[in-house]
């Protein structure tokens, strides 16, 4: 199976590309706006295609061959831009070969414990406010909005904060952290984070699941912390201080947004998380510290 | 004085006429980064835009503004200028080489961007035949004309700090060469601007380690250490992947010198000895704000319309280039892999696979 990722260039595009191809399946297609995208991609000896978000044809000639797609924003993707990149992506896929279109909505849900213990995806937290959260957020809409006419099945993945290896907001949070500057979080707030290769696992999973409607899917990690404890476990990692003391959970907490919201995907989708958060942190730090080095 | 009082006048060749241009190639980027020069050199008479060839038949609305009386054509073959005409050529590096020859064929002098081959060897005979053809095979390397890389190279030189006793180079927030996919990998752009820094700045080097990330395609991250003919050693990072500004820190015996283009002030000294003589060398050389990378392309551009009116070798002439070829060929040559820490164990595995037998370039 063939499947289109498009932005390659962000650090959610570009991981998956590197896991799907060093996993042997699916086989991706890189895709992105500029060459300098295709970098992290070009690594690897994978199809790389250039594609002008605002023209259908562009993307739909991109698009051939593949059965499946993955839209991923990048970081700094303008929220104008993809809102237009997710209405012509709705167009090109239009009586195209596409069967599955996932969205990777990462817009950090405002509120979690919102969630309610049910399939549908009514009940869903809302979403941070903020252009990009309301960019996401439409483009969901639009391409929630393809199945009515095509065939494309879009399955959003709304994700929570997302860390791990080129992830701009970590890589601040570490360089914060060894430079003894950064804000400070509020001590009580949660932590809803959600490590990259989790990430990936889900999307594996929403492309290959036997499913037939399209839905919306919440995704956070298992742990269940608060975002000062998060900045102390990242800070222990890297073997600097962060001024708090905090151990990580061992097992999610009885109760907790995990089990409210992991029912939902781990039972429809078949998603079981890559990696824990100990594990998940190891892996995002020794990344820092060979990005910085 | 100013950076444009300092420019040299227009020259023309011999009964009167002035050289003309013809670009050929990537036009976007011809545009972004040698727009305004070639502007300006066509309005005060130093050159003519004369030429250009686009596929597609149709101008850009830059250059239908700017140059409305442009020959256009398809093809290389198609167009008709006549010798001495300068060819500014920013094709895809895989057909740079021939694109290079046809014009010197036509015995068209050439500006190439960088580099014109992405090895010494091809670079090696397009020299040779520009030699042959009596042209010039220039390549567009405006770092060396920036006011930064004449201070740095100052400071490395040791009269104002005393001898380098190391230095660390990072490169990959911009790149060089026009754009394409796939893209030359990070020891080509921006490897080659850092090899060629390292080579005006400190001499000759010798790789002691080189390492990169490709796994079957092109590296976005490569780093290397060095152990100069003077007695020191230095490193170098090239990231394309975190794409971060260029830096360069230079410590020597009595201070470091620090250059970071991302800074609000990217030029840092740091003496380790108050003494005022020290300083006097530096003080009053500091880099030239104004003059922006437009600024170091268009005196670019003159010194090379001058060098084809006198008939003599430009500065930037193509073998000037050949020691950062030979570093660059020389480190893909010799390359290790770089640890992926981020990876699981399975893919660990297969990376290392794809590293040692899977690598395409």
């Amino acid at each position: 199976m063939k499947v289109a990722i498009f932005n390659a260039a962000g650090a959610i595009g570009a991981r998956m590309v590197e896991t799907f191809h060093l996993s042997g399946s699916p086989q991706p297609v890189a895709l992105a706006p500029a060459p300098a995208g295709l970098a992290r991609a070009a690594r690897f000896a994978v199809s790389l295609k250039l594609v002008d978000p605002a023209s259908t044809e562009s993307l739909r000639s991109a698009l051939s061959g593949c059965s499946s797609m993955v839209f991923a924003p990048a970081d700094e993707d303008e929220p104008a831009r993809i809102v237009e990149s997710a209405a012509t992506l709705a167009r090109a896929c239009a009586k195209g070969a596409i069967r599955r279109l996932v969205m990777i909505s990462e817009a950090g849900p405002a509120d979690r414990k919102a969630a309610e213990p049910e399939d549908g995806a009514e009940s869903l937290p809302g979403l941070l406010p903020g252009p990009r959260s309301a960019a996401l957020a439409e483009a969901e809409a639009v391409l929630l909005e393809v199945r009515v006419e095509h065939l494309p099945l879009t399955i959003v993945l709304r994700t929570g904060t997302v860390f791990g290896a080129r992830v701009p907001s970590f890589a601040e949070l570490a360089r914060g952290l060894e430079s003894g500057e950064g804000p400070r979080p509020l001590a009580d707030a949660p932590w809803n984070g959600l490590h990259l290769d989790n990430l990936v696992a889900a999307t594996r999973a929403a492309l290959s699941a036997r499913i037939i409607e399209q839905r919306v899917f919440t995704l956070t990690d298992p742990a269940a912390i608060t975002e000062e404890a998060f900045r102390a476990a990242v800070a222990r990692e890297l073997g600097v201080s962060a001024g708090v003391a905090t151990n990580l959970p061992r097992e999610p907490t009885e109760g907790t947004a995990h089990q409210i919201q992991g029912f939902n995907v781990e039972k429809q989708l078949g998603y079981r998380p890559a990696v824990d958060l100990a594990e998940g942190l190891r892996r995002s730090c020794a990344w820092w510290r060979h990005a910085r080095d | 004085m100013t950076a444009e009082d300092a420019l040299p006048p227009p020259r023309v060749f011999p009964g009167g006429t002035i050289p003309g241009l013809l670009l050929l190639g990537d036009l976007a980027w011809i545009e972004k980064t040698f727009g305004p020069p070639l502007v300006r050199l066509h309005r005060d008479g130093t050159a003519r835009v004369a030429a250009a060839v686009i596929p597609g038949g149709t101008p850009t609305p830059w250059l239908a503004r700017e140059f409305p009386r442009l020959r256009l054509a398809a093809h290389l073959d198609a167009l008709d200028e006549p010798p001495d005409t300068l060819a500014l050529i920013a094709t895809p590096l895989r057909q740079r080489p021939a694109k290079i020859s046809q014009a010197l064929r036509r015995g068209w002098h050439v500006l190439s961007a960088c580099p014109p081959a992405d090895n010494a060897a091809e670079t090696t005979r397009l020299c040779e035949l520009a030699r042959r053809n009596e042209v010039s095979l220039s390549v567009d390397l405006p770092h060396r004309l920036a006011p930064w890389f004449r201070w740095l190279r100052l400071a490395a030189s040791g009269r104002a700090l005393g001898g380098c006793v190391t230095f660390r180079l990072h490169e990959g927030g911009d790149e060089i060469s026009p754009s394409e996919v796939p893209p030359a990998g990070a020891w080509i752009d921006p490897g080659l601007r850092a090899f060629d820094l390292i080579a005006n700045w400190f001499g000759d080097m010798q790789p002691l380690s080189a390492a990169d990330d490709a796994l079957g395609g092109v590296e976005a991250v490569a780093r290397a250490e060095f152990a100069m003919a003077a007695g020191f050693r230095g490193s170098l990072r090239l990231d394309r992947d975190r794409s971060a500004p260029p830096s360069y820190l230079l410590r020597c015996r009595r201070g470091t010198v620090c250059w970071d283009t991302a800074s609000a002030t990217p030029a840092r000294l740091r003496l380790d000895a108050s003494v005022d003589e020290l300083t006097g060398i530096l003080r009053g050389r500091e880099p030239d704000a104004n003059r922006g990378p437009a600024g170091t392309r268009e005196l670019q551009l003159r010194q090379l319309l001058g060098a084809a009116i006198r008939g003599n070798e430009p500065a930037n002439h193509a073998t000037t280039l050949l020691p950062a070829l030979t570093m660059a060929d020389h480190c893909r040559r010799v390359r290790s892999s770089l640890p992926l820490p981020w990876l699981s164990a399975n893919e660990s595995a297969v990376a290392a696979s794809l590293s040692l037998h899977g690598r395409a370039a």
